[in-house]
């Protein structure tokens, strides 16, 4: 899979090139490279009666991001190539998006490919590799794509549907996906089809106002057996039907960042209903180019955990609640430079975190 | 210095921190081609127009914004009137929403000439000029009223 994820990813950022080597053909084309580079301090102490701390700091290079967008009247591509390090050491190639796009107008926008599901604010707000625009360090757990962990599904294959509504003074926007959906796991994304045809139908729903966002999404899924594992354990051998409905609310307007949202998760099998929920708040007040902010995040899975995240990293510390603070500076449009403290608790154990990032964005 | 000095003071001040404000306003306006029929549009239309929310004019025709370098006076202005925030933060908010993927990358606006040349290209373009330019349009660009 990685594998063909990195041939698409060269083959996307070639058709892009060509494209914009033809004279004439794009009218606008954008390139953009984004990245971060991180250090960070970490003290974690288990909960296993054993009281043992475990002492670790170190450099990172999270990600990097080459963007492309292209436009010819109403038609738009875009693509975002990452070079991520997910598990241990390896650097791997990733397509985060490639979207195709034609503009009807303000009512409607009709994309394919492959993008952001369209699920509470942060998700489509924040892409993954724009370290630069976020004002902590990392996306919330519950949308972090690096090791494949996040616990709605942040990324999908389809199309969507977006635009307002002309009521209310154009007020009301919507998203509609239909996708593809889940895999088989949450790190298997139905990039080459689908295993079970049956496609992921989400709606969103936002009335905005001077800046203030109002919002709430319904998504349903149905999510094929997993059989065969190495670890029989990890089978799941059930269809299951995914529904998550969610809530956000939010003010991003110079001088103020306020994001709320809200998920309710749903693993519905024939014998079994599992419920996660989980969410975030975050605040931040910009005076000059500093800008300090504080994140809340939380998730609490089923008891029993999980089926569909049993092979992936999701629930591996169980319940937690997440607190941090810290300052952003922007020195000027390319570049921010975060300090951050984190204190995570969690039913296996309590992380403290001390970091820093330089991220920039041209 | 009297009491009745002091104030003479502050109201003198006052006066020309106003008279100074409104002319500031004033130096700089929005520029449309002819061809849109958009006569007049808001401070918070506007704030859309240049962040990306608003893709299209009311007649349909795609937006297409110009905007001059930074550092320049009328990109300093309208980050200011539109966002109250320096032009890096608007910049920046600008560059956000091309990478979302909901704005195309603005066209780059050096000179009155540039912002006359994209409205004349683009239906739907709109740029900033200063007041002095604005006062000889070119054939194919109007002015944007813009209603605080």
């Amino acid at each position: 899979m990685k594998r063909l994820t990195r041939l698409a990813a060269c083959a996307a950022a070639l058709a892009v090139v060509l494209l914009a080597a033809g004279k004439g053909r794009a009218q606008e084309l954008s390139v953009g490279a984004y990245g971060n580079v991180n250090y960070q301090v970490t003290r974690t102490v288990l909960k296993d009666g054993s009281n043992t701390t475990v002492n670790n700091n170190g450099f990172s290079i999270p990600t990097l991001d080459i963007f492309l967008r292209g436009s010819a009247g109403n038609w738009s591509f875009l693509s975002e190539v990452l070079f991520d390090i997910d598990e241990g050491n390896e650097i791997v190639v990733d397509l985060d998006r490639m979207q195709l796009s034609y503009e009807f107008g303000d009512w409607l926008k009709v994309t394919g490919g492959r993008f952001h599901t369209s699920l509470g604010y942060y998700n489509t707000a924040y892409p993954q590799g724009g370290a630069v625009y976020l004002l902590p360090i990392d996306r919330p757990e519950v949308v972090d794509q690096h090791d494949n962990a996040s616990i709605v599904p942040t990324s999908t294959v389809g199309i969507n549907l977006h635009g307002r509504l002309p009521y209310l003074q154009q007020r009301l926007s919507y998203d509609v996906d239909l996708s593809n959906g889940r895999g088989i796991a949450s790190d298997d994304l139905a990039n080459g089809g689908d295993h079970n045809n049956s496609k992921m139908l989400n709606l969103r729903l936002r009335y905005e106002l001077e800046g203030l966002i109002i919002g709430g999404n319904a998504m349903v899924d149905w999510i094929p057996p997993r059989l065969g594992q190495e670890d029989p354990a990890l089978d799941q051998p059930d269809t299951l039907r995914e529904q998550i409905f969610g809530l956000h609310i939010a003010y991003v307007e110079h001088p103020w960042h306020v994001i709320g949202e809200g998920y309710l998760i749903q693993h519905i099998g024939p014998t079994q209903t599992q419920h996660t929920i989980a969410g975030l708040a975050e605040f931040g007040y910009t005076l000059g180019i500093t800008t300090p902010y504080a994140r809340y995040s939380f998730a609490r899975f089923p008891a029993e955990g999980d089926v569909f995240w049993a092979p992936t990293h999701q629930q591996d510390r169980g319940n937690y609640d997440a607190l941090s603070a810290g300052v952003k500076f922007v020195p000027n449009e390319n570049f921010a430079i975060k300090i951050e403290l984190e204190m995570n608790r969690a039913e296996r154990d309590t992380e403290y975190r001390a970091a820093t990032q330089v991220a920039f964005g041209f | 210095m009297s009491q009745r000095g002091f104030r003479l003071g502050i109201i003198l001040t006052s006066s020309l921190l106003f008279a100074a404000g409104n002319a500031r306003a004033g130096d700089f306006v929005f520029i449309k081609s002819a061809q849109n029929d958009t006569a007049q549009a808001s401070k918070e239309e506007l704030k859309e127009v240049f962040t990306g929310k608003k893709v299209s004019w009311k007649n349909g025709q795609k937006i297409e914004i110009g905007i001059g370098p930074n550092g320049s006076a009328e990109l300093k202005w309208l980050a200011q009137e539109l966002i109250g925030a320096s032009e890096d933060i608007l910049l920046a908010k600008i560059k956000q929403e091309v990478f979302k993927g909901d704005m195309k990358k603005p066209s780059p606006v050096a000179s009155a000439a540039d912002c006359f040349a994209l409205v004349k290209k683009s239906a739907g373009g709109i740029c900033l000029v200063d007041d002095a330019s604005a006062k000889s349009l070119p054939d194919g660009a109007a002015v944007l009223k813009y209603v605080k």
